[in-house]
């Protein structure tokens, strides 16, 4: 035994002494470092921080050096034909790192101690529990390291999966790490805790102790140390091809789970909930007055609309009153950790427009099925075009009035009908139009094709666009294997340049009178410039309205933030700040926008006669 | 060998399997005191499983090992250093020089003799102050040797000594272990698949075959045992009960082995080893 402990220790002299310096070091750093935050006179403080810091990666070196380094190097297999057995070759091993990692916590402990003494005196009490507790923990983290080097090279994956493991079986039940082994023996506590010995975690930290030693030392043996020394040989670059399969497999597989994973509803412990066939509304609040009649129409209309879409079910909807909010006007909300979707609108006031307002929840609606996924740019007019199809289909009461607002909107964006690429580029049409006009442009289309082709075309366009149910990546690969031109094809039989050309024929043929209308509603432009100022800058801008409203009418500035290669922000993401017009009138923001920031800009005039925000051209401008 | 006969190490229907393949199934060998034994049998025959399982390196699924005249699973610590052993492959330490790796050795027994160790050192050449990172293969079992040998063992385990040594280093490293066991009656076991060396160093050859042992004793018996029969004589050999061998001999006889009693009525031919040995460990019918 005394040659086996020799021969470690002349083996391994240089790695202990530099280990021992790398404690010396620490220490000195931690003592500073509490002098400094003032909280070194309290107790065992460095213990604490030392443990933490220091205790595993000293167990990880000695590990690597005690265990895996002899077996990788096949030394064993020598000792194995001397007259010395395998137990005490591990045991002397084993000894030696937790006699080692335990003279260095004592080391940190006089340090702390000598700390202690000089301020306000120590109890052999409180040294024995503050020992006891750091002690214990040492072993185990001594031996969990141990045990991880007779794991050779599969260590690091059995480590990293029992971390892993750990951190799902308490995050997905009632166990409190905290309150268990060394978790609560080395907390918080530890440094000032005089007399509480925690009996239970104690023996809990000396059980695992034993167990894991125990199981160290099992796989030392087992099969005549053989299995040891294989697991200690490097990977083989097969073995290293299917590891990273199969991690990046897992990876994957929880990643698709993950997605599937809904989270619990949100609770509204008061509030009443519309069962339909596949929908949930939750009125929160404004049960009052005609909320209750708007809940119930949305369940129903969400009803149709997801029977019509072959959805298997829609995202439970929270529907809150806010009297505060105009009638025109909604409100998205968002919960942390729970499904659902919360919607505010003034449900009571008397302009209230139910198929507006279903238009909107629609638009909001059909996001969350898409599993976060980002619409293919040249089919995501279908999606801006399909809540006003849906609210203003045929057979609606409101369908005329409503109709003519939006073929308005779509002549006024493009009086003879759009271009290719503003389809296949839809995202920059939309920044160019406004969120509303656009969406009024992407509806004439669907309506295009209902004339031509019949609301079943429709059908299965929106069907297949709006497929619900899919992982994000089956959904790309899905878009990228089946481009919007097969698709339209496939769908409604409609070849992308015969829908375009119908689509200007409809819009040409729209009587004379609605399109004078349209060519008369104004038209925004704007120009902006960084307006210095002191850290942070605003931004100046000059309004041309075409032709031009009385002055004194309210126009509204949008403005975002977009990261640095965003290419497009989404109008929820806007602040807006309502400006009153004048003619030949400059402007300066409210808003100061950080140096090398990029914002988006615009200017949006609503349109009573068109019931429509109409826009100026969405404008990039970085600040200096 | 003179003063011998007493078994020192026996194995009785040893079994080992690695793997479901079974490398040893029953082998039985006996060791007397004083005697040099060569263990011969091809690659893969089992005669280093045979080693380490003696040494309790692995350890035999089946069967039994008398060591020094006990019963034993594995050799005690107490057997171990009555027990000098030279492995095939040296897996020493290669940041210790020869002396410290001496020192460390030496500490494990209590009759270790470092004049002895130094002086082996001296004969076979090999540097005592040298890291044995910077030796040679050759050098290495050579060291080895010599830390078998500096604590005086009874018993002298050699696993295919000379594989891969120069003919010079060889033939020193064998008249060391020769010399070692004539002049301190020092019994020898070693394995080899080298025909020449069991025939000129061994006092008693066992031939090894498929994990049993095919042939226990002196070469003489050996040559009195195995024999070449003419075709004519084939019949009148198998009459007499004697059994068949795999192999022929270039001249296309049949080879048969029996008592030596029964070889009387039978015209046959001596065999040198070489010859007896593949004839008996041949699969097929071969010609030798």
């Amino acid at each position: 035994m005394r040659a086996l402990v020799t021969k470690e220790l002349r083996e391994h002299l240089w790695v202990f002494f530099g280990l021992t310096v790398s404690t010396l070091l620490l220490t000195a750093a931690l003592a500073f470092r509490a002098h400094v935050d003032e909280d070194g006179v309290g107790g065992f403080v460095l213990v604490h921080r030392f443990f933490w810091t220091a205790v595993p990666l000293l167990s990880l070196a000695l590990g690597n050096r005690l265990v895996v380094r002899e077996y990788r190097s096949m030394t064993q297999l020598f000792v194995e034909t001397l007259p010395v057995s395998r137990v005490a070759m591990i045991s002397v091993k084993f000894w030696l790192g937790l006699v080692f990692i335990s003279c260095n916590l004592a080391f940190v402990g006089l340090v702390d101690m000598a700390t202690v003494l000089y301020a306000e005196g120590l109890s052999p009490t409180f040294v024995s529990v503050v020992a006891a507790k750091a002690l214990a923990s040492a072993a185990l983290i001594w031996s969990l390291f141990f045990l991880l080097a007779f794991l050779g090279r599969y260590r690091w994956l059995i480590f990293a999966a029992a971390v892993v493991g750990l951190s799902y079986i308490t995050s997905t039940t009632e166990l409190e790490l905290s309150q268990h082994a060394l978790f609560a023996l080395v907390d918080s506590r530890l440094a000032t805790d005089q007399d509480t010995v925690p009996w239970l975690a104690l023996g809990e930290t000396l059980g695992i102790t034993a167990f894991l030693a125990g199981v160290a030392h099992g796989l030392g043996l087992v099969r005549e140390g053989s299995v040891a020394a294989r697991l200690a040989q490097e990977m083989s670059q097969r073995e290293k091809i299917t590891l990273v399969g199969l991690a990046l497999t897992g990876l994957l597989a929880f990643m698709v789970l993950d997605e599937h994973e809904e989270p619990a509803p949100y609770e509204a412990p008061r509030a009443e909930a519309l069962a339909r066939d596949g929908v949930l509304v939750t009125l929160v609040s404004g049960s009052h007055g005609n909320g209750q009649d708007h809940a119930e129409a949305l369940a129903d209309e969400l009803s149709e609309l997801r029977a019509w879409l072959g959805w298997k079910r829609t995202v439970h909807v929270y529907l809150a009153h806010r009297f505060s909010l105009d009638p025109g006007v909604y409100q998205r909300g968002y919960v942390d950790d729970a499904s659902g979707l919360i919607v505010r609108a003034n449900l009571t006031h008397e302009d209230f427009d139910p198929a507006d307002f279903h238009a909107w929840v629609i638009a909001q609606l059909i996001e969350g099925p898409q599993n976060k996924r980002v619409f293919t740019e040249d089919r995501a007019w279908v999606r801006d075009g399909f809540p006003n199809y849906w609210v203003s289909r045929q057979g609606r009461s409101r369908d005329l009035q409503r109709g003519r607002a939006l073929l308005l909107g779509a002549l006024y964006a493009v009086p003879d009908g759009p271009e290719p690429e503003m389809l296949r580029d839809w995202f920059h049409t939309s920044s160019q139009l406004g969120p509303e006009v656009s969406a009024a442009l992407a509806w004439s289309g669907l309506r295009v094709i209902e004339r031509r082709r019949g609301a079943e075309a429709v059908q299965h366009l929106v069907r297949d666009v709006l497929k619900a149910g899919r992982s994000t990546g089956s959904n790309v690969w899905r878009d990228w294997r089946r481009p919007q031109a097969r698709v339209l094809q496939e769908t409604t039989g409609l070849e992308t340049d015969a829908l375009l050309e119908a689509w200007g024929e409809e819009l040409r043929s729209v009587e004379p009178a609605l399109r004078a209308e349209a060519s008369a509603l104004p038209r925004i432009t704007a120009t902006w410039a960084p307006s210095a100022g002191r850290g942070a800058s605003r931004v100046g801008y000059t309004v041309d309205i075409s032709p031009a409203p009385a002055s004194g009418t309210a126009f509204t500035m949008h403005a975002a933030t977009a990261e640095p290669l965003q290419p497009t922000v989404p109008y929820a993401d806007f602040r807006s700040t309502t400006t009153l017009w004048k003619e030949g009138g400059s402007y300066r923001s409210d808003r100061a926008f950080g140096s090398g920031s990029r914002v988006m800009l615009f200017v949006g005039l609503q349109v009573d006669s068109l019931g429509m925000e109409v826009v100026s051209p969405q404008h990039a401008l970085v600040m200096p | 060998m003179l003063g011998m006969q007493q078994p020192i190490l026996q194995t009785i229907d040893l079994h080992r399997s690695f793997g479901g393949t079974p490398v040893l199934r029953g082998l039985d060998i006996s060791v007397c005191e004083g005697e040099i034994y060569g263990l011969l049998g091809r690659n893969g025959a089992g005669k280093t499983t045979t080693l380490r399982s003696i040494m309790g390196i692995i350890s035999a699924d089946r069967g039994k090992i008398a060591l020094f005249g006990d019963i034993v699973a594995a050799p005690t610590n107490a057997q171990k250093r009555m027990i000098g052993f030279v492995s095939q492959e040296q897996h020493f330490y290669d940041w210790m020089t020869c002396r410290v790796l001496g020192d460390f050795v030496g500490a494990l027994y209590p009759t270790w003799d470092l004049k002895e160790f130094v002086r082996l050192l001296n004969a076979l050449d090999v540097p005592l102050s040298r890291k044995v990172s910077a030796l040679s293969v050759g050098m290495k079992r050579k060291l080895g040797l010599a830390l078998a040998l500096a604590h005086r063992p009874q018993l002298l385990i050699l696993d295919e000594p000379t594989a891969g040594l120069d003919p010079i280093a060889r033939r020193e490293f064998l008249e060391m272990v020769q010399q070692q066991a004539r002049d301190h009656g020092r019994t020898t076991l070693f394995s080899t698949h080298r025909i020449d060396e069991a025939e000129e160093f061994a006092d008693t050859i066992g031939i090894l075959e498929g994990g049993r042992t095919l042939f226990e004793g002196p070469l003489e018996t050996l040559q009195s045992t195995v024999r070449a029969v003419p075709e004519d004589q084939e019949a009148l050999a198998e009459e007499l009960g004697l059994e068949r061998m795999p192999g022929k001999t270039r001249a296309g006889d049949a080879v048969f082995r029996g008592d030596p009693e029964k070889w009387d009525s039978v015209s046959s031919a001596a065999l040198d080893l070489e010859r007896a040995f593949i004839a008996m460990t041949t699969k097929e019918r071969a010609r030798l």
